[in-house]
């Protein structure tokens, strides 16, 4: 049986979400999603710069992939509704992943603003991804404004640190409705799996490939672990104790007498 | 050719008076079809562009997709 990511109607096999930010050569990218085996590639929307114009990045992208561009460099509700419809207008489609964030250091995402965002994409037909702080309560607004999916942090963007949130996204997966996409700070495969193993729906990985040695090796081995660690939580993980519980039987050991 | 002046990508420059999106583009050597234009906080349509002359003043963003998570 197929076990389909379904976003707004819209089903793709991959749980794995790629970023094509950071890469040395844009030129792998091409490699890299085919590794990773995904379906959905996010992209970011800056102005043109005509002293040294850039490679498109679409051309990197295979046809037939979801473009999920980004807002990033909006620091409020109406400079990320400014950058969806520009995104809009590119003719890719009406996914747009809402990324608002004012803090510098941290680079944590503006929920209020977020939420004011969704709303009013959401009302134009976009299909809304937020990025989002983990909480329960502006999940549940996110989702009442329109999103089609929420997307907590696990940690810092660009920080490797893994699933710091894991608690707060447990609760996300146990209340949510809607899949559940870690986004920002998963940085090994293992970071991936105990995500998936723990119920969400999918991940949005970007550094963690674009800033490895060698980026097509490390998509394919995030596709095992999220792969695997989809499979273990489907398959549903046996309960954790504090004392042993033996494996073997403890009855029937050879210099015991039977008793008769 | 009378010129005047507009802010593209923040940058304030004289352009000729009868410039529109599609020509300052085609100058610039930039694919059309790979951008999206807005002038003066309107987006303009693609098919749009050859019809879209520039005005005194007007703030234009030459925009496109590029690398990013």
């Amino acid at each position: 049986m197929r076990d389909d990511l379904i976003i707004a109607g819209t089903s793709v096999r991959s749980r794995l979400i790629t970023g094509s930010g950071k890469y040395r050569d844009e030129r792998i990218i091409k490699d890299v999603l085919e590794a990773a085996g995904c379906d959905i590639v996010t992209v970011a929307l800056r102005r043109v710069d005509f002293d040294r114009p850039r490679e498109n990045v679409l051309k990197h992208i295979p046809k037939g992939k979801v473009i999920l561009p980004n807002t990033s460099g909006a620091r409020n509700a109406s400079e990320a509704v400014r950058i969806a419809r520009l995104a809009k207008a590119m003719g890719c489609g009406n996914w747009i992943k809402i990324e608002v964030i004012n803090d510098q250091k941290y680079l944590l995402p503006d929920n209020m603003e977020t939420i004011r965002a969704t709303e009013t994409l959401a009302g134009e037909g976009f299909v809304v991804l937020p990025y989002m702080s983990p909480d329960l309560a502006a999940a549940r607004r996110l989702c009442d404004a329109g999103a089609a999916a929420i997307m907590p942090l696990g940690a810092p963007i660009g920080s490797n640190r893994g699933l710091r949130t894991r608690e707060l996204i447990e609760i996300l997966v146990a209340e949510m409705s809607i899949p559940v996409i870690v986004d920002a700070g998963i940085g090994r495969p293992s970071h991936a799996a105990a995500a998936m193993e723990a119920g969400v729906d999918a991940i949005l990985l970007n550094t963690a490939i674009a800033t490895a040695d060698d980026p097509v090796a490390m998509a394919r081995a995030f596709r095992l672990a999220i792969e695997a660690g989809r499979s273990a939580f489907l398959a549903g993980l046996g309960s954790e104790s504090r004392s042993a519980r033996p494996s073997s039987p403890l009855t029937g050991f050879l210099e015991t007498e039977e008793k008769v | 050719m009378p010129m005047m002046t507009v802010t593209i990508n923040g940058k304030e420059q004289q352009v000729p008076e009868d410039t529109t999106v599609l020509g300052y583009l085609k100058e610039m050597g930039i694919d059309p079809l790979r951008v999206v234009a807005e002038v003066s906080g309107v987006i303009i349509d693609k098919k749009n562009y050859g019809g879209c002359i520039l005005k005194e003043r007007d703030v234009v963003e030459i925009i496109q997709f590029v690398g990013g998570g």
